[in-house]
């Protein structure tokens, strides 16, 4: 068993985990954030996508112990006071959510985009949400909601 | 990086972990529960790009977003920057080492033709001894290398010509992201003339010293001809994702491609 700690959605947290624990199951089963999907569990679907240290990784190839002393935010982190992210807003309005399983997976992609490229191009877009699969929506939509996401923060 | 060396040290079954996007899943199909890893992650050291005497210098934990963003690397091996813009998706690709990928060392690993042909060595370090390597000797089959358990890789060396390496990395996947190379060449030119090194086309990334002679000595590289050495050296097998003659067709068509680019 290990002991770790790390800052979970703004809150410092801790965990006994095993060494082999993945970060998926850590996030979903211990501290109930379901959000976070689990599809492929092999790093090709984007689905499990969180942010680490600002940067928009896969928590299926994670383990849990790599998360120590970091700083994780999911999903579930975003909406402040009551008020949605910018991109969770963004893809309501531009219609880019269907059955929504791949949709929290999107955002953080979208997430890790912005907080780098706060004016990403379309092409931009594409390239950092490539590894993200839609089985509903056929893309279109959601690059549209990305880049409004992004005019919005801006303006 | 001491600790990290007396934990390997101490552990004979104890595994490096980088980013772990190799390793993670491989644990997974085994018995992960059971598995010891030092994870490397607070190796801050390691994550680096520098030029000095001559050479480009690589520190094992260095990502692929990294060097492919590297202005260094644009302009003295923009075959390698090339490369790792190709490796994953953005997820991958900002996390994943270059380490990791060289330590892998799978025979569709990206980074792997450009580094060979350019004749990168492998820096290792154990508690005792740093050594120098030469790439295609640190690799030594599929998914092996030379380096023992007690040892890390620390950096990759490449040394730079005047004017930089010359040439590119050509890759056929299945689609952009996500894919791994089907056959992949880099084609790169040095002081000493052209090199070629093959990825997915046998069991370990290597050059070809027939298809190298032939490169620097004719008048105009010829398609059909680069298809017979291709034959003749290499050694790709046929899978679902694309026959063997398919993959050499690839290799000597990209082989030419490079050529033709060099030329211009
Ligand atoms: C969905 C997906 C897509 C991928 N696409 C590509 C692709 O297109 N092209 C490509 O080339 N690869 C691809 N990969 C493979 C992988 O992402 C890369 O090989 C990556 O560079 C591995 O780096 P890592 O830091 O994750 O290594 P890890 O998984 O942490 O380690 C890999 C191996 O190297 C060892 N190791 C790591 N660092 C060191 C060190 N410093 N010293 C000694 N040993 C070390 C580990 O013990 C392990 O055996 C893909 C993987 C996934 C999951
Ligand atoms: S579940 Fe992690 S990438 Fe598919
Ligand atoms: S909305 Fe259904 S998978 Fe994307």
């Amino acid at each position: 068993m290990l002991h770790i700690r790390f800052n979970l959605n703004g809150k410092d947290v801790d965990a006994d985990i095993h060494e082999g624990t993945r970060a998926i199951d850590l996030l979903r089963d211990t501290f109930e954030l379901t959000g976070t999907k689990e599809s492929c569990g092999q790093g090709e679907c984007g689905s499990c996508t969180i942010l680490l240290d600002d940067e928009a990784i896969h928590s299926c190839l994670l383990l849990a112990a790599q998360m120590e002393g970091c700083r994780v935010v999911t999903i579930e982190g975003l909406e402040k006071e009551g008020e949605l992210d910018a991109l969770q807003q963004a893809f309501l309005d531009a219609g880019a959510i269907q059955c929504g399983y791949c949709t929290p997976g999107m955002i953080m992609a979208a997430k890790g985009l912005l907080l780098h490229n706060p004016a990403p191009t379309a092409e931009e877009i594409r390239d950092a949400m490539a590894g993200n699969l839609c089985r509903c929506t056929g893309y279109k939509k959601i690059g549209e909601a990305v880049s409004l996401a992004a005019d919005r923060q801006r303006n | 990086m001491s600790q990290a060396l007396d934990c390997l040290a101490a552990d004979g079954e104890a595994l490096p972990l980088a980013a772990g996007t190799d390793l993670v899943p491989v644990l997974r199909d085994r018995a992960m529960d059971r598995a010891r890893l030092v994870d490397l992650h607070g190796l801050k050291e390691l994550d680096y790009i520098r030029f000095e005497d001559g050479m480009l210098r690589i520190g094992a934990m260095a990502t692929h977003q990294s060097i492919a963003a590297s202005d260094k690397v644009k302009e003295m091996l923009p075959a390698l920057a090339h490369a790792c813009s190709q490796v994953g998706s953005a997820q991958i690709r900002r996390r994943a080492t270059i380490g990791g990928n060289v330590c892998h060392a799978s025979p569709a690993a990206d980074t792997l033709p450009v580094l060979i042909a350019a004749e990168a060595c492998a820096v290792t370090r154990s508690k005792e001894f740093r050594k120098t390597v030469l790439l295609e000797q640190f690799i030594t089959g599929v998914k092996t290398t030379s380096l023992p358990q007690d040892s890390l890789l620390e950096e990759i060396i490449i040394l730079i010509p005047e004017g930089g390496w010359k040439g590119n990395y050509y890759r056929l996947g299945g689609r952009n992201a996500l894919t791994i190379a089907i056959s992949s060449v880099a084609v790169l030119k040095g002081s000493r003339g052209i090199r070629a090194a093959y990825g997915s086309m046998g069991p370990t990334v290597k050059r070809i010293g027939a298809v190298e002679e032939y490169l620097n000595s004719c008048r105009e590289a010829k398609r059909s001809i680069l298809r017979v050495l291709a034959e003749q050296n290499l050694s790709p097998i046929s899978d679902i994702r694309a026959t063997r003659e398919y993959r050499l067709d690839v290799a000597a068509n990209f082989t030419w491609l490079g050529y033709r680019e060099l030329a211009e």
